[in-house]
């Protein structure tokens, strides 16, 4: 969602957004772990689930530290080839250097191995009709729902989300409004600096923490925008359960190799009946 | 690549180290000028590993012999390997024409997701599907090119040579290209595609072409770089050596520009290829991440050169002269629309409305 | 009073696209409170590009703009648009993804207070509008996008409005009604300046007109007399460059 955010209203296609993801859960490990565990956060859980108090301050300080990094970015890089007239090609290969160099600084404070928030295994649970669930899944799920929901109540009822939208939709129209444009897109950077440590942190917490996890999703996250039509995050929110639900599902029939290829069939697929996305709106 | 990390200790070392050095530039010379043609009508290839791993791999099945033993791959016919560069350089276009079709009449930014995509799934197609290329045992033992020809030790002089030969085939090849009435079109359709289009030129097409004849190169590129190893697998094939490593190059160099794409494959191809050299006589901490710290400054260099020299160590000609002054009437010079938005943002960056 | 003070007044005014390219040459240009002031000629005149420079989006200018005596020569669009006055670019005039309401509300984003009411005054002005605030722009006809750019721009009561070729793309039914409505807005107290290519339709409505050629003012007359005179249409036809037709010639004058 942070990455079709970008994307819609910035016209970035931000290829950084995945390693922001890393960021995001190697911040978040940071916390929890050792280190942490001496400011005092560590110990304690809540109820079945496998983590306490030290993720949650660790997602906190996730989300404001991914964040900065990509307000700095902004200033720093985006601001710039902006001022000077770049365009799509421009963003995007700036992107992805700043994605090498994000992925880099994690391999040189953390080094090349995989963590997990909380060791040990976690059981998990049975629900209806056998299907078992990890009491920590039912926590992702009802985060990613509530930030979905925050999302479109700040995109369609908010002035600034509104403004968020004018500018997506046409700059030089809302700067003769009088929009500062400039503080809309440090706004929207801000959000999707958020939202992607809050998906980093899920992905850790659900899977392993590793340095290359956010570069790795970056594919199937591409692929989820697409589906869900650029810049619309129930879009993004349908596209990402569908490229998801899709991989599992793949593996059914095909080696579980190839998994990783299945988002991008996705993408040509959609690309050829829908280019604008199954949600995407005609103009 | 591992194969270059020699110790300079001898006068040999030294002169095998750049020997090799210079192959393997050659070979990125090759990629990045593939490239250069691809973004010079606007195509946005973050997928040349793809195409290079395409070349490498087609060459190597089907100039190697039949597989023995627990190998298990597909063709191992022997051919000769000029046939096999061949088929790699088609296999390269065949693999742009499939990736064409789909997105090139859409948004750019499409192009981008769909090549980076089809680099990942090409990859694990190589890791994962039993009997196709050996999965990630990799092929080894790859002829080299009149290898069978040299005695001794003097085969890696051939190796340079070939490369060379053929960069400088390549170079002759892009820059007739360039230069013909073809080139120029695609540039008129870089720098304004609507005008492109009224003009009656179909865009599409053209594109598709520029995105084949780099494809082609690129599988060529990944041919010379099989037969150079001898011993490929999917891991070679990273995205970051494969493809951004050569936009590196690219950005570097100075995009838009053959000589610049050159120059940048050898002076970004030093500074990777020569960190190892000075890892040892860096103190402990920096030495243990030194490959960390490469893949850092790499990054850095692409943000650096876009920010304050976006031409490139080697500016693309003819473009400082048409910012001269001219009478009314006249058309606008390039770049018009770059500079008045400038212009306009340091105004209102000066005056916040508010004030 | 025989020495009105002009809302805007443009002297000895120069500028381009880029530093040292004039499109602009020297243009003198006065706009009234109680006026509609019209601004024609080829393609290509710099007529659009005038405008721009007047709201402060052009961004090589030189001479001097002021707007009801202040000196704002240098002013960024943004500060133009706060201080009164309202700009109707040709085209991508409206924030095609938002509806109605939210087009009016980014409108009136830099209103500290009285959005609301503002809303239900500038709706009520364009009943089209009206109807069904909660509609989608990109669903809106053309002249019903032009309202809704025009009503845009009222977001904050501006006291002078700029238009681009308001009627451009539009069938002459809607064209008809729009410059009506111009009127209209213009009776309530704003001077408007607008660019036409529709010329004849245009100078019906307008109180005064100013010919521009080459990025020059050629020539200006009230738009009655302009409407009347063929000669002067044919005089400054014969001035301008070969090629190009003039919108005047189209629909000659009965």
């Amino acid at each position: 969602m942070g990455l079709t955010l970008v994307f819609g209203v910035l016209g970035i296609g931000d290829f950084a957004h995945g390693d922001k993801m890393g960021w995001g859960m190697f911040l978040a490990f940071f916390v929890v772990s050792a280190e942490g565990a001496n400011l005092g956060f560590a110990g304690g859980r809540f109820g079945s689930l496998s983590f306490g108090w030290g993720l949650i301050v660790g997602l906190l300080v996730a989300m404001i530290g991914v964040a900065l990094i990509s307000v700095i970015l902004e200033r720093l890089v985006f601001r710039r080839l902006r001022a000077a007239g770049g365009g799509f090609f421009v963003f995007a290969i700036a992107s992805l250097g700043i994605s090498i160099m994000l992925r880099a600084v994690i391999q040189l404070i953390w080094g090349p191995s995989n963590f997990r928030y909380t060791p040990g295994i976690h059981p998990a649970i049975e629900i209806l009709g056998g299907i078992k669930v990890k009491p920590d899944q039912f926590f992702i799920v009802g985060v990613t729902i509530l930030a979905a929901v925050l999302l479109y109540w700040l995109l369609y009822r908010t002035r600034f989300g509104k403004a968020m939208r004018a500018t997506a939709d046409n700059p030089g129209l809302a700067e003769a409004s009088g929009i500062d444009t400039n503080r809309i897109r440090i706004g929207t950077w801000i959000i999707a600096g958020f939202l992607g440590a809050l998906a980093g942190v899920m992905l850790g917490l659900q899977a392993e923490v590793r340095f290359d996890a956010g570069f790795r999703l970056l594919l199937p996250l591409f692929a989820a925008v697409i589906l869900g039509g650029i810049g619309n995050p129930w879009g993004a929110l349908i596209g990402g359960l569908g490229v998801g639900i899709a991989q599992e599902v793949s593996t059914q029939w095909i080696n579980t190799g190839l998994k990783p290829g299945i988002p991008f069939v996705i993408v040509i697929v959609v690309l050829l009946l829908r280019p604008r996305g199954l949600f995407g709106q005609v103009r | 690549m591992e194969q270059l990390i020699v110790t300079l200790v001898t006068f040999d070392g030294a002169v095998n180290w750049t020997v090799g050095f210079l192959t393997t530039v050659a070979i990125f010379a090759i990629l990045a000028l593939a490239l250069n043609i691809q973004w010079s009508v606007g195509i946005l290839n973050f997928g040349v590993a793809a195409f290079f791993m395409v070349g490498a791999y087609v060459s190597a099945v089907l100039t190697l012999p039949a597989p023995e033993g627990l190998e298990a791959y597909v063709a191992g016919w022997g051919i000769p390997i000029p046939v096999g560069w061949l088929f790699a350089a088609l296999a390269g276009a065949v693999l742009a024409i499939l990736l064409g079709i789909p997105t090139l009449r859409l948004r750019d930014d499409f192009l981008a997701i769909a090549t980076i995509g089809v680099a990942a799934i090409l990859r694990s197609i190589a890791n994962s599907v039993e009997g196709l290329v050996n999965r990630s045992r990799g092929l080894n033992g790859i002829d080299g090119f009149l290898e069978d020809q040299v005695q001794g030790g003097g085969y890696r002089w051939v190796e340079l040579a070939i490369a060379l030969v053929v960069l400088l085939a390549v170079y002759w090849l892009v820059s007739r290209a360039s230069a013909s009435p073809w080139g120029r079109a695609l540039r008129a359709i870089r720098d304004n595609e609507d005008t492109a289009k009224a003009s009656g030129k179909n865009t599409v097409k053209f594109r598709m072409g520029a995105f084949m004849l780099g494809a082609m190169l690129m599988g060529l590129a990944g041919a010379i770089y099989a037969h150079r190893s001898g011993t490929i697998s999917p891991l070679t094939f990273s995205d970051l050596l494969g493809t951004f490593f050569v936009w590196t190059m690219l950005i570097v160099g100075g995009s838009g520009n053959h000589r610049g794409a050159v120059l940048g494959a050898v002076v970004v191809g030093f500074f990777w290829f020569g960190t190892p050299l000075i890892q040892e006589s860096l103190p402990d901490w920096l030495g243990s991440r030194v490959f960390q710290v490469r893949q850092l400054l790499i990054g850095l260099l692409i943000v650096v050169f876009l920010l304050w020299r976006p031409q490139g160590l080697l500016a693309e000609r003819d473009r400082v002269s048409r910012f001269v002054t001219r009478g009314p009437g006249d058309e606008l010079p390039d770049g018009w629309l770059d500079k008045a938005m400038k212009r306009l943002r340091q105004r209102s960056a000066a005056q916040s409305p508010r004030s | 009073m025989s020495e009105r003070q002009p809302l805007f007044r443009v002297e000895a005014f120069s500028g381009g696209y880029v530093d040292g390219i004039d499109i602009i040459h020297d243009v003198e240009l006065d706009l009234y409170r109680d006026e509609i002031l019209t601004i024609i000629g080829p393609n290509g005149a710099g007529k659009s590009t005038l405008l721009k420079a007047i709201v402060g989006a052009l961004p090589f200018e030189r001479g001097r703009r002021s707007f009801q005596g202040t000196d704002v020569s240098g002013w960024s669009t943004p500060r133009m648009i706060e201080a009164g006055i309202g700009y109707v670019p040709q085209v991508d005039n409206v924030f095609t993804s938002m509806s109605i309401r939210e087009n009016l509300e980014m409108g009136g984003y830099m209103r500290q207070e009285g959005l609301r009411e503002r809303i239900a005054e500038v709706l009520a002005m364009f009943p089209d509008l009206e109807s069904r605030p909660g509609e989608r722009a990109s669903r809106l006809s053309g002249g019903q996008r032009q309202m809704l750019a025009m009503a845009r721009a009222l977001m904050l009561d501006p006291v002078m409005l700029c238009l681009d070729e308001p009627t451009a793309a539009l069938s002459p039914a809607a064209r008809g009604e729009l410059l009506g409505r111009i009127y209209g807005i213009h009776m309530s107290g704003v001077g408007i300046l607008m660019v036409e290519q529709n010329a004849t339709e245009a100078l019906v409505w307008s109180d005064r007109a100013v010919v521009m050629v080459d990025g020059e003012k050629v020539l200006e007359d009230s738009g009655l007399e302009m409407l009347t005179s063929s000669a002067v249409g044919q005089a400054f036809l014969g001035q301008g460059e070969e090629g190009e037709g003039f919108a005047l010639d189209e629909g000659s004058p009965p």
